[in-house]
């Protein structure tokens, strides 16, 4: 819990995780969530609050009855969020399941403070079942928010879309979308910030689908050698992806022209590409983590909305950047570029996943397979560059 | 000084000599006269006294002393000088310091009186002869005074003469000058006179000329002379202009109109008729030009006509030349020796020969219009061009360029400046055109340039259907070696001649960039098409070995159990050898000797320096995008049909690795050698053959090509690791798919049944894929060590792999495999499993700091050893990482996490010597793989190292 000189923070879970999650913030703290994935002990849910000031963070633990999968919270309560979780059944079966919960923070106790803290653990609080997403099969993976109303679950075999009702706690399916191959389960799904699209990846390929029609509106199929694990939307950017796969490559796509291959690859990770992460205030950030124990802040400027601006409009401006950018701006230094920004190497496991701050443009998580989470930041450098172009 | 004292005392001198001492001290005479006394005296000569005297003489009457020593002899003028300058001598009579006291009181002294009066009498005579001598000298000037004095005399009473003669003559002249005046005033009148009559008359005959000009017209017309007639009525226009309110002139001009109507009209029809040659069109617009007709529509239908004709000719000269072959050897019969020097002309040298027909062709032939089409023939009938490059040359391509020349000279060369003119004039076919008429179009600038333009686009028209026809000349066959270089050298020779000889044509349409444009692109097809047979044959030779290298794995793959044939991994190495080998006797013994010999021909668009360095040029950059095209075949060939046929695209980026690496060791560099020696050769080029001699003194690669040669040599080197590690990073996915796969579909690791029978059969799979692998590994990158024990250790690892079949362990030869077996086992020994497994688990922090302290483990990275062991530990460490992470998301029962564990144990064992690069990060791998899968059992029960072996031994291996 102390900054380093990378001005990063860690926080010791002390349990295996997989998932994160970014909190809503109302009160301009960043906070996340994580789920603790122990098969044998009791799990827990960590939130926690990062204090600016102070520079450390602080936990709250609410306990979970199953280990935890993949964990995602509302977009607009701070305090909901879907796990998805598997469970034993009679020691035979594993059955995983998704259910809504909301945090109910137990008001701190002063005297309780230094003795939490010493065993790291923070104030714990309860978490309340609001309601269960009625999984067929019990394969459901991930659970995406559309809105308060509407969320969509991620199954091996099959997308379900369901309109909730929080106060009354009932969850309707109303449409299903199967996989096109029957070969390769669902690996990750990903809605469309710009419009009615939840996007998936299944095998080596991309597809989307309308929410509303549930036609396939797009499929790169192929296109690539590796099987893809992640997927994440450009938020500022219509139309563009970012995936990562098992070759360590993370690529860029242009969904609107399916046969073109990738509009650009890094590959700066030497394994799975696990987890990819657009930031939501400057697109041209992207966070990548892998098995390779390394998270990777990378720049993809010369695609990204901060090159519309620069040029006015849509058109890629790719390689030539750097070189009109000299043009415009007296100080070479001070204009960001294409490439590798830091590679964050402070855990020594799998990094399954990294998650931007829903408030603080230049914070972010990451956690890796041993519990541990650290908070980063943008480098000021690049932080600058960014800001003065 | 002394000389004028000299004569004024000699008359004194006859005073009595010996004065008395103390009188005379003043007094130099009678010094002088004693010294010349004592100069007799002291036997002196009279010769040499009188010269004395003379001397004197001279200086008094300022003659400097012309020739003293001649005269005087050095010596007594140097004794006078040195006695004067140096040392006075008292008693020298002739010096100045001469003092007659010391030299009497000498001569007393010395002298007994006989010698006394002996000086006296001396000097007495010598006084007398120089009296004489003085009295001569007086008479001589005296007689010389006299007759100047008359001379003077009869001068004054000439002048008086003189005077009267010439007041006469001025009154003379006078006189001439006013008659003359008188005779030019009164014969002024006629002569004016005279000059208006000279005018008049040639007026008057300038007059019939034209009185006589209708009837001339009216011959010429019938004699169809019309350019006679135009040159006859282009002289009368400006008189006819000039007189037309002269109605008599004016019927004579409306007689020549109608005339001249009547012969425009001939003309014309002469010009649109069908049998019109090109010259007889040309001729024909410019007589109208020069009847000055409106020159716009004129040069549109002179265009448009020019069009037809060309059009007809060029059909006319197609039929004609698909009879004629393309190209006649240069003679070997007698017959031909006059067809050879014709077309040796046209070949070598010809650029006089084959310019004159041109020539006459453009000048001659259209003055002569109406036997043009004979002469040109007759012309060209000694220079019968035998080919078809050659006779398109000269029917078409000359005609063409007539035709520009001509439209040029007519439309628009006058608006290109009077500074031209002088050169232009030369050019102008009808000489008398241009000398009489000047007829030109006199045309707007926008008209001109519309002429220019339109011209432009038919010359160029023209001139494309030209290159067409000789680029279809040029076939490229699918064996490109069995094109005859010659013929093609012969064609573009053709071409590059017609391009020396086509001013106009590349001054207007640019032609002779066109030519060179299609010599180049020829040089880059040729080039391009020799290269990409190499590489066909490279490619194929590929295919080949790769078919061959699954043969060989089937072969393997059937007799696994025996032990393979020992040459399998000689084979393929020798087949890589073989192929590169091949590579470089194509290149050199088919590619290279191609290539020599079209540049060794005497093709003189090769001959000069700019055209050898652009075919070099094109070489080399035909070269360059030859190893592109190699490397990025290879690349794309190693993606393609990946998902497909996996495993022969597997062998395939394989071999091709191999042999990119063998490219860029040693084949690229032999090759740009090969390359420098022959058709780079430096220094003046020998003749073909000469590069079959080999010299076995390499010479390094040029400096021209060296940059290319490491460029290529390092892509080379990176497509060789790009295809590597595709093929490692692919092959341990592939193995990788296949274990989480069989994992997660077909088996249920909830409900496995306790204890496992035995290896899974997914590892089974990838331990029989992996023996594959390694056999293909090793053929196309031999063992680690040399590859003379290769063969040896092959053999080897298949003995070690049947070590296991006997159930017993104690078998001899497996020391090594035993005792690390036992090693991995004795961990499992000290404790129950079950307890193991849990203080690992207690200690995961500490293991946490152990891997903070350990290396980073980087799962895909650039292989590094390019061996048997680098390339299996890359595959080997894909594979296990993949399972650690796919264990991760599982959940195992009790009989999964024991199947795990055999599973383990079994790669522990049977992996290991594809991983002895790093045989410890193999066992922490499969040790964290066991860890995870022990943390995700809901009910673990680890096996006991003892049974888990008897499982392993009981599985049918």
């Amino acid at each position: 819990m102390e900054p380093t000189e990378h001005h990063s923070c860690a926080y010791g879970l002390r349990h295996q995780t997989r998932c994160l999650s970014a909190i809503k913030s109302t009160d301009g703290k960043s906070r996340f969530i994580i789920g603790t994935q122990e098969l044998l002990k009791p799990n827990e849910v960590h939130l926690l609050t990062f204090d600016e000031e102070l520079f450390e963070i602080s936990a709250t633990t609410f306990s979970h009855p199953h280990e935890i999968w993949d964990i995602s919270s509302s977009k607009d309560d701070p305090d909901l969020f879907f796990t998805c979780y598997k469970q034993v059944i009679d020691g035979k079966k594993v059955q995983s399941k998704a259910s809504l919960w909301r945090m109910k923070q137990a008001h701190k106790n002063e005297d309780d403070m230094d003795h939490d803290r010493l065993h790291h653990h923070g104030p714990s609080g309860e978490l309340e079942h609001v309601l269960s997403l009625d999984i067929g099969d019990g394969s459901v993976k991930k659970v995406i928010w559309q809105d308060s109303t509407e969320v969509i679950s991620v199954e091996d075999w099959r997308i379900c879309i369901w309109d909730i009702d929080i106060k009354q706690g009932i969850a309707k399916l109303t449409g299903s979308i199967d996989t096109p191959n029957k070969k390769f389960k669902f690996t990750s799904a990903v809605m469309n910030p710009h419009a009615q699209e939840v996007v998936a990846v299944y095998g080596r390929s991309i597809q989307g689908w309308n929410l509303s029609s549930l036609k396939p509106t797009f499929t790169i199929r192929d296109s690539q050698p590796a099987l893809i694990l992640c997927i994440d939307y450009n938020p500022n950017r219509p139309f563009q992806v970012a995936t990562g796969g098992d070759d360590c490559k993370v690529r860029i796509w242009d969904v609107r022209d399916t046969t073109a291959g990738p509009i650009m690859v890094i590959q700066d990770h030497t394994h799975w590409v696990w987890s990819v992460a657009y930031n939501k205030f400057h697109d041209q950030l992207v966070l990548t983590s892998s098995s390779d124990c390394q998270v990777n802040l990378q720049s993809i400027v010369s695609i990204s909305t901060g090159a519309d601006y620069k040029y006015g409009d849509g058109s890629d401006v790719e390689q030539e950047q750097d070189e009109e950018s000299d043009d415009l701006t007296d100080n070479v230094q001070d204009v960001p570029t294409d490439g590798l920004v830091q590679a964050f190497d402070q855990h020594e496991d799998s990094v399954y996943q990294v998650a931007w701050s829903s408030v603080d443009p230049w914070l972010f998580l990451s956690l890796s397979y041993d519990g541990r989470a650290v908070m980063n930041q943008v480098p000021s450098e690049e932080k600058f560059k960014i800001i003065m172009s | 000084m002394a000389a004028g004292e000299g004569p004024v005392h000699l008359t004194a001198a006859p005073p009595p000599p010996p004065p008395p001492p103390g009188t005379v001290t003043s007094m130099t005479s009678p010094n002088r006269v004693r010294t010349a006394g004592a100069g007799a005296g002291t036997g002196g000569t009279r010769t040499a006294t009188r010269r004395r005297a003379k001397s004197f003489l001279r200086n008094y009457y300022g003659i400097q002393q012309a020739d003293p020593a001649t005269q005087d002899g050095p010596k007594d003028n140097s004794s006078s000088q040195s006695g004067q300058v140096t040392k006075i001598d008292p008693y020298d009579l002739d010096s100045h310091a001469f003092e007659v006291d010391k030299y009497m009181h000498k001569l007393f002294v010395e002298k007994q009186l006989p010698g006394l009066v002996k000086a006296d009498n001396d000097l007495v005579a010598d006084i007398r002869q120089l009296d004489g001598d003085m009295k001569t000298l007086v008479y001589e000037n005296y007689s010389k005074f006299l007759s100047a004095t008359d001379t003077i005399n009869k001068m004054k009473s000439n002048v008086d003469n003189l005077e009267s003669e010439m007041s006469r003559l001025t009154q003379n002249i006078g006189q001439i000058a006013s008659s003359s005046a008188a005779i030019h005033s009164s014969l002024g009148g006629k002569r004016e006179k005279i000059h208006q009559l000279n005018g008049v008359h040639s007026l008057l005959t300038k007059l019939q000329f034209v009185f006589e000009l209708p009837t001339n017209l009216h011959q010429c017309l019938e004699a169809e002379s019309y350019t006679q007639a135009v040159k006859s009525y282009c002289r009368t226009l400006h008189l006819l202009q000039h007189y037309k309110n002269l109605t008599v002139f004016t019927g004579i001009e409306r007689e020549c109109k109608a005339i001249m109507v009547q012969i425009a009209q001939k003309i014309r029809q002469n010009m649109c008729s069908e049998q019109a040659t090109m010259a007889e069109i040309l001729e024909c617009v410019g007589l109208l030009l020069a009847l000055k007709e409106d020159p716009v529509a004129l040069w549109k239908q002179c265009l448009e006509l020019c069009m037809n004709c060309l059009r007809k000719l060029k059909s006319r000269t197609m039929e004609d030349i698909k009879s004629l072959p393309l190209y006649t050897p240069p003679a070997v019969t007698p017959p031909k020796s006059a067809q050879t020097s014709t077309s040796a002309a046209s070949k070598r040298t010809s650029k006089r020969v084959s310019k004159t027909p041109i020539s006459s062709n453009t000048t001659s032939g259209i003055v002569s219009a109406p036997k043009d089409k004979e002469s040109t023939s007759e012309t060209n009938t000694p220079t019968q061009p035998q080919d078809k490059v050659s006779y398109l040359n000269a029917y078409f391509l000359k005609q063409v360029e007539g035709f520009v020349v001509s439209f040029r000279n007519y439309f628009l060369i006058p608006a290109a400046g009077s500074a031209e003119e002088s050169t232009a004039v030369d050019q102008r076919p009808p000489a008398w055109i241009t000398k009489d008429a000047r007829v030109y179009a006199s045309l707007t600038r926008e008209e001109l340039a519309e002429a220019a333009v339109s011209v432009k686009n038919a010359a160029s028209k023209a001139v494309s259907q030209y290159l067409d026809i000789i680029s279809s000349f040029l076939e490229y066959p699918e064996d490109i070696f069995s094109i005859k270089p010659e013929v093609h050298v012969h064609v573009l020779q053709n071409l590059y001649l017609a391009t020396v000889s086509s001013n106009g044509l590349c001054q207007l349409v640019g032609f002779d960039a066109l030519a060179t444009g299609l010599i180049q692109n020829w040089e880059g097809r040729l080039i391009d098409l020799s290269l990409k047979r190499m590489k066909d044959g490279l490619m194929a030779k590929v295919a080949e070995q790769e078919t061959s290298l699954g043969q060989s794995k089937n072969m393997l793959d059937i007799t696994a159990s025996t032990p393979t044939e020992p040459n399998t991994a000689t084979m393929s190495n020798d087949m890589l050898k073989e192929t590169t080998q091949w590579l470089v006797d194509v290149f050199r013994k088919d590619t290279i000797p191609f290539l020599e010999k079209c540049l060794s021909s005497d093709a003189q668009f090769l001959e000069t320096t700019e055209g050898r360095a652009l075919f070099l040029k094109n070489i080399q950059d035909g070269f360059k995008a030859f190893w592109d095209l190699v490397l990025v075949e290879m690349k794309e060939r190693s993606t393609f049909s990946q998902p497909v046929d996996s495993t022969s695209s597997r062998t395939s980026s394989l071999v091709m690795s191999q042999l990119c690496f063998e490219l860029s060791d040693s084949v690229v560099e032999q090759l740009y050698k090969i390359l420098s020696k022959t058709v780079f050769r430096p220094g003046k080029r020998t003749r073909s053959g000469s590069f079959m001699i080999e010299s076995y003194d390499e010479p390094p690669v040029i400096p021209q090509l060296q940059w290319d040669c490491k460029a290529i040599v390092q892509s080379c080197q990176e497509t060789g690791h790009q295809l590597l590690d595709g093929f490692i990073a692919r092959t341990g996915n592939e193995l990788s798919w296949l274990l989480m796969n069989v994992q997660s579909t077909t088996l249920d690791f909830m409900s496995l049944e306790s204890p496992p029978k035995g290896v899974s059969e997914a590892w089974e799979e990838i331990y029989r894929q992996l023996n594959n692998i390694e056999r293909q590994v090793i053929t196309v990158y031999g063992d680690e060590g040399d590859r003379l024990g290769n063969h040896e250790i092959s053999s080897e690892s298949i003995r070690r792999e049947s070590v296991f079949r006997p159930a017993g362990g104690s078998n001899n030869g497996n020391g090594t495999r035993l005792s690390h077996r036992n090693e991995s086992l004795a961990s499992f020994g000290s404790n129950t499993m079950n307890s193991r497994f849990e203080h690992q688990q207690r200690n995961l922090l500490l293991s946490n700091i152990d891997k903070l302290f350990s290396d980073r483990v980087e799962i895909f990275i650039r292989c590094q050893d390019l061996n048997r062991t680098g390339i299996m530990f890359g595959v080997i460490k894909i594979l296990l990482k993949a399972w650690a992470e796919s264990v991760r998301t599982m959940t195992f029962g009790k009989g999964g996490f024991q199947q795990v564990q055999v599973d383990a144990e079994f790669a522990k064992v049977w992996l290991w010597r594809f991983a002895t690069a790093d045989e410890r990060l193999m066992h922490s791998l499969l040790e964290e793989t066991q860890q995870t899968a022990y943390r995700r059992c809901i009910d673990a029960m680890p096996l006991d190292p003892n049974t888990v072996e008897s499982i392993i031994n009981s599985s049918e291996r």
